[in-house]
């Protein structure tokens, strides 16, 4: 089968030229050393170049499917698109909320996209936040979201 | 050479109340997450770093060392019963294990694996201890040049033996030294590309990207197969094998053990080519090779034996030298960090007695899961079947928990995420991961030893050549290199004369 052009590898390329590009703008607003012994922009430089010469091999040279990449009918990246956004609804809320009622509804909803029934996803859902609070914050002591709104509402 | 009194004193903190508990819970988490397809020990390791910050610093690394010995040992529980290595480095396990399954002797092929790890762990362990000590002797002798070549050495390797292609390995480790340059210049202390914003002064939390990349990231491309559900174990009885089998087996594990070792040492290099390369080796010698691959039990001791064996080999690089020898020593490295503990040289001169502490924890973690192995094994097999459409949403939920418990910083869990999201398009694109942790580890290395190094020189690089250590490492280099770039022109070569023949 013929090595074909990948979008990843085009995506890929043209990322490696922003970083590249970018390192060389922000390096201009370095301090400038005497010598090159103490440049600090050589090394950085050094790299946005080979950046540069990497993004134009990726974009330009045709190369095999790589092993181990998606690409056959069992993989449905919706779910996993799906997963990061309720990954994101998570982050956003553990503080407001805490670990207990975020992550709750978390796994609840995650487990369901992932086509967990409820009978198994709800107990799980509710019982694992729980313990991980007893087992981290009251027995370990690490410190894990409380909830800023219970605390307003409680202190 | 090793202190004998520290190592007894080591051990006595192993056994102490405060510390023991820890390694069992180490030990019995290893072989879960072991066995359990799609989670690995480096993942398990990145979870919980922040979760050990509250505890003795000893406690911790310990529990986190016999996490990373099971772990790997585990692996070869799910290749066994259910033809899905368990971690990578387990695949080689599967070549005979599941056959032996097959034939009903389930059991026997989970205490042949035990024991084998168990051997090959303890001896990369007691190397360790002999040759730790003696190594970081030395490497009190390394300066700025000879720390750029070994940084330089471990990038090379880790990019070319990280997958098929080298140009995709390459640009994870680019990635990942543009990651570590965000923060503050190294040797000029002033801010670089963090473009205004006061969070990233200080460069992105590096446990934190550990957790994205390592544990977020495989949870994503797991969510994506997970209407697959594993299949079912066959039962697991007669555990225990006979003496007679195992001593028969001598000359397999010494050969296995010298393998894991010597490719443990070398850096970027993981369990997973020790353990094919012992399984390789093991079969040529044979007198019956035709056996392999049908189950023979020494193609299970070979495989299990140099994985465990390559352990201690990884742990060597970064105890000594502060290089990590793969992922999950990389991961082991943020641990000692975040426990202001800095591996390399200074570490056995200013700490000999926690650095014996760990000698004496590795042996321990080694011994602790070849007992919990053979006397759980029916329990561990069933662990195989857990859920994953509930297991991942854990993991997801862990890994945001495990970033925010490390500064309680919010920031770190955003970090985490969005690496999470680039590890997971990184692996679906065919870019490896592991290179670009072990560059954000070893960029720093190399940029601020190579600018020593032009310092020394009064600005010529020239310096390097009057090194010969640092000349010494630098030729492994590009030797590893060129027998990369020989090796996949070859593959090139093959695929393109196997696909002619076909048409």
């Amino acid at each position: 089968m013929k090595p074909r052009k990948r979008s990843g590898d085009i995506v890929a390329g043209t990322v490696l030229w922003a970083m590249a590009a970018t390192i060389v703008q922000q390096s201009t607003t370095w301090p400038v050393a005497g010598d090159v012994a103490g440049n600090p922009t050589v090394f950085p430089r050094a790299l946005a170049a080979i950046m540069f010469a990497c993004g134009f091999a990726l974009i330009v040279f045709r190369r095999p499917t790589p092993e181990g990449a998606a690409g056959t009918d069992e993989h449905r990246p919706v779910l996993t698109l799906a997963a990061v956004g309720a990954t994101a609804l998570l982050a956003l809320s553990l503080e407001p909320f805490g670990l207990v009622p975020a992550g709750i509804v978390f796994l609840l909803v995650a487990q369901r996209i992932a086509g967990a029934p409820w009978r198994s996803a709800l107990p799980f859902a509710v019982g694992t936040p729980i313990l991980m609070w007893l087992g981290f914050v009251t027995a370990l002591s690490v410190p894990l979201p409380r909830g800023e709104i219970w605390l307003r509402l409680f202190s | 050479m090793f202190d004998a009194q520290l190592l007894l004193a080591g051990f006595a903190t192993i056994a102490s109340p405060q510390v023991f508990p820890f390694l069992i819970a180490g030990s019995v988490m290893g072989i879960i997450v072991g066995a359990i397809p799609g989670l690995t020990a480096t993942m398990a390791i990145a979870l919980l770093i922040p979760f050990t910050f509250s505890m003795q610093p000893i406690a911790g690394i310990v529990m986190l060392l016999a996490i990373y010995a099971s772990g790997i040992y585990a692996g070869g529980i799910a290749s066994i019963l259910i033809r899905t290595p368990g971690t990578p480095a387990a695949a080689a396990t599967l070549l005979d294990g599941y056959p032996m399954a097959q034939k009903g002797e389930a059991g026997r092929a989970i205490g042949i694996a035990t024991i084998s790890s168990g051997i090959g762990g303890l001896f990369s362990a007691c190397a360790l201890t002999l040759f730790a000590p003696m190594l970081a002797t030395v490497a009190l002798r390394f300066s700025a040049p000879e720390y750029f070549s070994l940084a330089l050495f471990g990038l090379v390797v880790t990019m070319s033996l990280s997958g098929s292609s080298l140009l995709r390995g390459f640009v994870s480790v680019l990635i990942g030294l543009a990651v570590g340059l965000i923060g503050i210049d190294p040797i000029g202390g002033f801010q670089r590309l963090n473009f205004g914003y006061s969070e990233l002064s200080g460069g992105f939390n590096f446990v934190a990207v550990m957790i994205g990349l390592f544990s977020l990231a495989e949870a994503f491309r797991q969510m994506e197969q997970i209407a697959t559900l594993p299949p079912v174990p066959p039962a697991v009885r007669n555990v225990l094998p006979r003496f007679m089998e195992i001593a028969g087996m001598w000359k397999v594990y010494l050969r296995s053990c010298i393998y894991g070792l010597i490719v443990g040492i070398t850096p970027g290099v993981g369990a997973e080519t020790s353990s094919f390369l012992a399984y390789a080796e093991t079969k040529r010698t044979s007198k019956e090779p035709s056996r392999f691959g049908k189950g023979a039990p020494e193609g299970v001791a070979a495989a299990q034996t140099a994985e465990n064996g390559s352990t201690g080999g990884d742990l060597l690089p970064m105890l000594t030298l502060g290089v990590p020898g793969d992922a999950a020593t990389a991961v082991l490295m943020g641990a000692l960090t975040i426990h202001n503990l800095q591996p390399g040289p200074m570490l056995f001169q200013e700490r000999p007695d926690l650095v014996h502490q760990i000698f004496a924890g590795m042996i321990s973690a080694n011994i602790t899961f070849v007992i919990l192995g053979l006397v759980g094994a029916r329990l561990f097999a069933k662990v195989v079947q857990i859920d994953r459409r509930v297991l991942v949403p854990l993991v997801c939920l862990l890994s945001l928990i495990g970033s925010y418990a490390i500064d309680n910083n919010p920031m770190d869990v955003w970090v985490t995420l969005v690496f999470g999201v680039i590890g997971w398009l990184m692996q679906r694109n065919g870019f490896p991961v592991s290179p670009v942790v072990l560059a954000v580890i070893l960029g720093g290395m190399m940029e601020s030893n190579l600018r020593r190094t032009l310092v020394m020189g009064l600005g010529s690089p020239e310096i390097i050549l009057h090194r010969p250590i640092a000349m010494f490492i630098l030729a492994l280099a590009a030797f590893s290199l060129f027998a990369v770039i020989r090796r996949n022109r070859k593959e090139a070569r093959n695929r393109k004369s196997g696909a002619g023949h076909e048409t």
